[in-house]
């Protein structure tokens, strides 16, 4: 009974005991106790859980920023960043898909103190819609090296000014202009003495003399929301906003995308299509090509890695060929790229407790952006007539950093990035074939940046009615849904906000 | 003499029941598969060589066995740190929350206790309404148990759904028990400990059980309140990874996205744990639901 009695008080004792840490530590205090809970972790200094300062009285930044698909504890980049900058910074990931949305609304809603968070543009906006941002014109004028990296001319500026101040540090898309392809199996085409195809007729062709001379084999495979650029390219119906008579259109209120959608639907309908496209992923659709059972699939350069040697293991007598962007009827080809994208958008939030060296941390980052993002000429890349090219192992420390960068330096990160293409043979490769689509006679148009805008109405608008529209083309397309109800669907889009969203960009158009 | 009655004590089935339990096994045997196959076509992906996995030649066997997307799986992804933030959380909140809802039950059971009605209703409030999902983080965040793996186990300790289980249970000891030892002068606390818990065992075992399967389950708790890292567990990190397949929709050949075959090991190995444990105590659930039912 004494016993019981002893262990009953001690157990009462240990609980009460924690309780009091918790209740009266603070949060850095509480982290330590969950550093030594959450047992094993590996301790990297930057997970410090105390408000230690270094000896120059460096405060510890805290950073936020989107889903990273690496482990985010024992990144080499971290020292790397640290010793550059100077700063420790704890590093922290919001969760993938729509719940790293709510996360953030969840900390916004808490005023959670970070210092610098790097989020896609669309989180962007909604952390600017809800007051969480803040200008950043002052801290910019004491950074040295931001505006070198990214100038003032540049139109990445544009997207993240509003009312005449700045809320954020755009980051470009270094990746540039990249155009998607369709790929082909060219064996096939030369068996059967065809010609590549130039315009969507010839395309027809091509298809049908496959389909006959192979029946068994799917003739046109694409993922669900039918894409297929260069298809588009022969109708003309590749742009977003149209300018006609200095006024902006949507493609929905254009003849041409009608077009487009009625010769998909034509395809599909003579069977010249996937019938279950509506269904595929990108796994899926990729594996229909590389096992043979497909002749031609849409295809993005990062899909090399395994895609190659994946149908050369399959089909080892495939060859593959990729449709050049097709004419339309007056002999134009053209693609919609993003390259005025951003990737990312870097921002300050309001609540932050060292918003001055959180500008510092970032313009550290600039000034040594080339360290940071390639590493040392001779030990981690090599630069030769313009080209830079990765050497391994040591590059492969690099690989994260685009995690990381709150910025980049626009006028040399798209010929750095070509060093990342390099890191392997198939994304070369894959990289290499798309780009030669860049024909002299391609008419390339860069997204309207209009297609996203800081404006939360507009982007949530922008987005309800780009599902409602991918839904009813793949419909019209497969023919759940008949065309003569075309032009209802148009006036749905509209009615749901169409009118609204064109309104509101010819709006921002004139400002 | 003996076979005859032998023979007569054999219960004969009439050819209608035959046919019954064929056609039973038969609708059963293809539920299994259905269930099966597709998680055996994840395991041999996982065994796969990359490319035999992208084009999609891999059935139900593996090909081109390798061990790669495992190596991997345990080098260059954070699942051993996942891992063992799972299993603390599984364990300090199993062991916890047993006590702790077996303390909360045992006081409501007994008839004599003032007030009980009112702890009772108090108690199933709870199952009805909830604070909602900001207050819930707002609330956290002033306990300062954001970023720490508590968040995951305190909320949650005492399940009211488990406390009446168990309420139930003690009701069904016996009166006589507990008076004949209060006779003998024990307490209430010697009572508890001594008398209760021992025979209590089953229904602490089927709580244990349906608490563990809960907390190691435990994702959006786990996705709202961890953001370091070094703490995610192991739901949370799967989610994640499994994510990551979807996200081509932003060209960027950086992101180094995890092949199908790393995906499906993760799967399997976070699928692993749970399907050892369960052969050896799926009779405690079945037994568990219905234990807290019967009185008497």
């Amino acid at each position: 009974m004494r016993t019981w009695k002893k262990i009953i008080c001690l157990a009462l004792g240990v609980l009460m005991l924690l309780g009091g840490m918790f209740g009266c530590g603070q949060a850095p205090a509480s982290g330590g106790e969950s550093s030594e809970a959450s047992s094993g972790s590996k301790a990297a200094e930057t997970s410090a859980e105390t408000n230690e300062a270094d000896a120059e009285n460096k405060p510890v930044l805290k950073y936020l920023g989107q889903s990273a698909t690496f482990d985010l504890s024992d990144n080499p980049m971290i020292p790397l960043i640290e010793e550059k900058t100077g700063y420790q910074v704890e590093y922290e990931a919001l969760p993938a898909g729509d719940e790293g949305e709510t996360k953030l609304m969840m900390l916004i809603a808490s005023s959670s103190k970070y210092d610098i968070m790097n989020l896609p543009p669309s989180l962007f906006d909604r952390a600017y819609a809800a007051g969480f941002t803040q200008e950043l014109d002052g801290y910019l004028e004491q950074t040295t090296s931001v505006l070198e990296a990214v100038p003032e001319d540049s139109a990445s500026w544009e997207r993240v000014t509003i009312d005449g101040k700045i809320w954020g540090i755009p980051q470009l898309k270094p990746s540039g202009e990249t155009l998607n392809a369709i790929v082909y199996r060219k064996d096939i085409l030369d068996g059967l003495g065809l010609k590549e195809p130039t315009t969507p007729d010839e395309l027809r062709e091509v298809l049908q003399a496959v389909k006959e001379a192979y029946p068994d084999m799917i003739p046109f495979t694409t993922n669900n929301v039918c894409a297929a650029p260069p298809i588009e390219s022969g109708f003309d119906s590749y742009h977003d906003w149209f300018e006609v008579d200095g006024k902006l259109v949507a493609p929905q209120n254009r003849p041409e995308t009608k077009a487009y959608i009625q010769y998909m639907a034509g395809l599909y309908q003579d069977g010249l299509m996937d019938p279950e496209f509506p269904a595929n992923d990108d796994a899926t659709r990729l594996q229909k090509f590389t096992s043979g059972n497909a002749f031609m699939t849409y295809f993005g350069y990062y899909e090399g890695p395994g895609f190659y040697s994946a149908l050369e293991t399959a089909v080892p007598e495939a060859e593959i060929g990729y449709i050049p962007y097709l004419k339309d009827e007056n002999g134009n080809a053209g693609a919609l790229t993003d390259g005025c994208g951003l990737e990312k958008v870097a921002f300050i939030p309001r609540s932050a407790e060292h918003p001055e060296d959180a500008m510092k941390w970032i313009d550290a980052f600039a000034s040594n952006f080339q360290e940071l993002y390639l590493g040392i000429e001779g030990e981690s890349y090599t630069l030769t007539d313009g080209k830079y090219e990765p050497i391994m192992p040591e590059f492969s420390v690099h690989d994260t950093v685009w995690w990381f960068m709150p910025l980049v330096q626009e006028d040399s990160v798209f010929d750095m990035w070509q060093a990342r293409i390099r890191k392997n043979e198939e994304t070369e490769r894959g990289y290499m074939d798309t780009f030669a689509l860049h024909t002299a006679d391609l008419n390339v148009e860069t997204a309207h940046f209009l297609m996203d805008s800081p404006d939360e109405e507009y982007t949530k608008l922008s987005a309800k009615l780009r599902q409602y529209w991918d839904d009813e083309k793949v419909k019209l397309i497969t023919g759940a849904v008949s065309f003569d109800t075309y032009d209802s669907i148009v006036q749905k889009w509209e009615d749901d906000g169409g009118a609204k969203l064109t309104e509101m960009a010819n709006q921002m158009m004139k400002e | 003499m003996n076979q005859n009655v032998q023979a007569k004590n054999r219960i004969r089935l009439s050819r209608g029941d035959r046919v019954f339990h064929g056609v039973n096994i038969g609708i059963m045997v293809v539920l299994a598969l259905i269930m099966f196959l597709p998680f055996l076509h994840v395991v041999s992906k996982s065994f796969s060589a990359d490319t035999y996995v992208i084009s999609g030649q891999v059935g139900l066997l593996p090909k081109g066995f390798n061990l790669e997307a495992y190596r991997f799986s345990f080098t260059d992804t954070p699942i051993v740190t996942a891992f063992k933030n799972t299993v603390f959380v599984t364990v300090i909140g199993t062991v916890l929350g047993v006590m702790a809802t077996a303390a909360a039950a045992y006081p409501l059971s007994l008839v004599s206790l003032k007030g009980r009605k009112i702890f009772i209703y108090y108690f199933i409030f709870t199952m009805l309404f909830n604070g909602g999902l900001v207050p819930g983080f707002i609330l956290m965040n002033k306990l300062n148990l954001l970023n720490n793996l508590w968040s995951l186990i305190l909320p949650h300790i005492i399940s009211v759904y488990h406390l009446i289980l168990m309420k139930t249970y003690f009701e069904g000891i016996p009166d006589a028990v507990r008076e004949s030892a209060m006779i003998d002068g024990a307490n209430h606390i010697v009572i508890f400990s001594r008398i209760i818990l021992p025979m209590a065992k089953p229904i602490i075992a089927t709580i244990a059980l349906f608490s563990a399967v809960s907390f190691w389950n435990s994702y959006y708790n786990a996705m709202l309140y961890l953001s370091d890292p070094d703490l995610q567990t192991l739901q949370l990190f799967l989610v994640n990874i499994v994510k990551q397949a979807n996200a081509t929709d932003s060209i960027n050949t950086e992101m180094v996205v995890p092949t199908d075959t790393v995906r499906a090991a993760t799967v399997v190995i976070g699928t692993v744990p749970i399907l050892i444990v369960y052969p050896f105590l799926q009779r405690y659930f079945v037994a568990g639901i219905t234990l807290g039912s019967v009185k008497g």
